[in-house]
């Protein structure tokens, strides 16, 4: 009987053939680099997009701040405004 | 050389050497197609500090890789959501389809077994059997696709058989 254990596997690997790639893969690879293109924003757009969102939260942040060093007493405002109540109905 | 020359130049042998890492037609289109964008992108970045042909290899290596990797990721996901109930029970995942138009039909069975074989063997045994035994290379050439020298991807091809001959082994005294 034939000892098929000593037999090398790798050799059956010899028996695959070439293929051809396909002809419209030219095609299609072109078709994937212009998607890609219209994807891709340039590094200067996204930074100036970083910046202003950046500059956003700056302006918030320092109004928030001002607000705070100005908060004033309620009652002050009240007079200050001519807001205050002085008849019984309420 | 332009993008064009380099692509006329090598599309048959990068076709074929994701091929035998992916053996199913579509997914080799796929990755193939994925190779030479990144070849087109990279083409300016080219430092001749290895051939063309061998800097396309590894790209081509590389993605091969990494697909099967994605591939296993997404089964492995789709095992657990499976696990967990999907509403219409389907599987989120691709079966694997041995779709190898180099192989002869005669021998498509064999060829799906011992591919299962070499699939499960570690990356760099991998590459080193497919290039030596499939695509020819010498261990010369393999070792600089490889970032190796030919003493290790010769160590690394005697691995590979002595890896798949125990595997196969194994397999047959199941069957038995």
């Amino acid at each position: 009987m034939k000892n098929t254990n000593n037999i090398d596997p790798t050799n059956r690997l010899a028996s695959i053939q070439k293929v051809h790639a396909p002809e419209y893969m030219l095609t299609r690879i072109y078709a994937k680099i212009d998607s890609l293109k219209e994807i891709k924003v340039k590094p200067s757009t996204a930074w100036s997009m970083i910046g202003g969102v950046a500059m956003v939260i700056i302006i918030n942040v320092a109004i928030l701040f001002q607000n705070n060093s100005t908060i004033q007493s309620e009652s002050t405002i009240i007079s200050e405004m001519g807001m205050e109540i002085n008849n019984s109905i309420y | 050389m332009n993008f064009e020359e380099i692509y006329h130049a090598s599309k048959d042998q990068i076709f074929n050497l994701v091929l035998q890492y992916l053996q199913n037609i579509e997914d080799t289109e796929e990755v193939t197609q994925d190779v030479f964008v990144t070849v087109h992108e990279q083409l300016d970045n080219f430092q001749n500090k290895s051939t063309i042909s061998t800097w396309i290899y590894r790209i081509a290596i590389n993605k091969s890789l990494d697909f099967i990797k994605a591939k296993k990721a997404k089964k492995r996901f789709g095992f657990i959501t499976s696990i967990f109930g999907d509403r219409d029970g389907e599987l989120k995942y691709d079966q694997p389809n041995f779709d190898h138009p180099g192989v002869l039909m005669e021998q498509k069975e064999q060829m799906e077994l011992l591919f299962s074989h070499i699939n499960a063997l570690p990356d760099t045994q991998k590459t080193a059997l497919i290039l030596h035994k499939i695509e020819g290379k010498s261990q010369q050439e393999i070792a600089d696709i490889m970032n190796s020298t030919p003493k290790a991807v010769e160590s690394l091809v005697q691995r590979a058989k002595t890896n798949l001959k125990k595997k196969i082994t194994k397999k047959r005294r199941i069957l038995r």
